[in-house]
């Protein structure tokens, strides 16, 4: 099953519903465009192999989501609440964060372009021991320049 | 001390080829799935050969038999996978020695990776001191914070990373047991990860002081700074005082671990024992809060 229930959720939100909680989530290949997403929580969800391209996330609630790329583009992510989130490119380009409050932000690029976050309440983590956010990156070998 | 800094200077050139989509050379259009097919397809057109690394030094045996001097390793492109995910290709920009080093054994690498719009960006942040470099090490860290050993494992780390700032201080893991022990302590010690299962109880910035009892890091007299914590390969062995209270009480902590640090925190533990204590391979001091 491949992004049904957050597929669903996008329609129903586009259809003025909102608030269909989405906890421990977990969606694999999914590719979400231009989609306004309005009153929605998200709650330990878990995104994998995600494309987001221009995306627009208002009144939302974000906990503990984590965002895995390769590619998160234009994303806007519009408070009130952003909280744990955890955003793995390796590219994330174009990226807007708006509070009031944006708490536990993780970015892990290597590429992060055009960052802008905004919020009344910044906070580099919430109370209590965390998990390290240092990527593995293991070389497989080297290609030596033929020139 | 020898300096053998080595800058591309045909990284303009490198960078015009790179943009013109052909064999061996990533399309400067590619992002995403698209740089992992060019990373694929650049390892299809030109040959991967495997890699060792003699401490932190980089050995590559071309298809002849011979060694790869640092030359011919200058613009060649790592192939790299992070976190399980497609490869993707990396290239050496500089080589230099640590300048923190004194026998010239470190060296740190400038690498970078391209980004969307094709141009290349360095792959490592900006340590405290605006460094942005990276080296590799053989052998595994897994998810719990543990070092392990395996030559078959070549690792990039960064020198803003708790790796690679241990590294730095002189704890060089392949020298021996005792040095692999040592570095692996320092990184529990920089990561506040009391009880060794790769929680961390700091945050980034916080300062400490770093010290141990063979005299790689000196205790040096500090004003503001308190003995926190004495370390092994396995997390604190015994704990003064949290670093950062917010993230964990004294008493959270021997929660966390009681079979740890219960009748091992507050008085109990002070530098003086901690550095008579075989179990202690590296201490700190940190802001009482």
């Amino acid at each position: 099953m491949i992004g049904t229930k957050l597929l669903f959720i996008a329609a129903t939100a586009l259809m003025g519903n909102v608030a269909e909680p989405s906890d421990g989530l977990i969606e694999n290949g999914l590719s979400l465009n231009g989609i306004a997403m309005n009153g929605i929580n998200f709650n330990g969800a878990e995104l994998n192999g995600l494309s987001l391209n221009g995306t627009k996330l208002n009144g939302v609630e974000l906990n503990g989501l984590s965002l895995n790329g390769p590619v998160i583009q234009g994303l806007s992510l519009n408070g009130p609440v952003i909280q744990g989130l955890s955003l793995n490119g390796p590219v994330i380009q174009g990226l807007s964060l708006n509070g009031p409050l944006i708490q536990g932000l993780s970015l892990n690029g290597p590429v992060i372009q055009g960052l802008s976050l905004n919020g009344s309440s910044l906070q580099d983590a919430a109370p209590g021991p965390s998990k390290p956010q240092e990527a593995t990156a293991r070389v497989v070998g080297i290609i030596l320049d033929p020139s | 001390m020898r300096s053998h800094v080595v800058r591309l200077l045909s990284l303009v050139v490198v960078v015009a080829s790179a943009c013109e989509p052909s064999a061996g050379s990533p399309s400067s259009e590619v992002e995403g799935e698209h740089e992992h097919e060019a990373a694929s397809s650049a390892a299809a057109d030109n040959e991967v050969l495997p890699i060792v690394v003699e401490g932190t030094r980089l050995v590559v045996r071309k298809t002849d038999g011979t060694i790869a001097t640092e030359t011919e390793i200058l613009g060649a492109k790592l192939v790299v996978s992070v976190d399980g995910r497609a490869p993707q290709l990396v290239r050496v920009d500089s080589i230099e020695e640590d300048t923190k080093s004194d026998d010239g054994e470190i060296l740190l690498y400038e690498l970078s990776s391209q980004d969307a719009t094709g141009q290349w960006v360095n792959v490592c942040p900006a340590d405290p001191d605006g460094l942005q470099r990276g080296f590799l090490l053989s052998g595994t860290w897994t998810k719990t914070g543990e070092h392990l050993r395996d030559d078959a494992n070549i690792e990039l780390s960064c020198t803003s990373g708790a790796v690679g700032k241990c590294l730095r201080m002189g704890y060089r893991p392949w020298e021996n047991d005792t040095q692999f022990a040592r570095h692996q302590a320092c990184t529990r010690m920089l990561r506040a990860d009391y009880c060794g299962n790769g929680a961390s109880y700091t945050k980034n910035g916080t300062l400490i002081n770093v010290f141990d009892p063979a005299g790689i890091q000196k205790a040096e007299p500090t004003e503001d700074l308190r003995f926190e914590a004495a370390w092994g390969p396995d997390g604190a062995v015994c704990l003064h005082h949290p670093r950062i209270p917010e993230n964990g009480s004294l008493e959270d902590i021997v929660r966390a671990c009681p079979e740890r640090l219960t009748g091992r925190t507050g008085d109990a533990c002070t530098a003086e024992a901690a550095l008579a204590d075989p179990k202690a391979l590296v201490l700190n001091e940190s802001r009482m809060r």
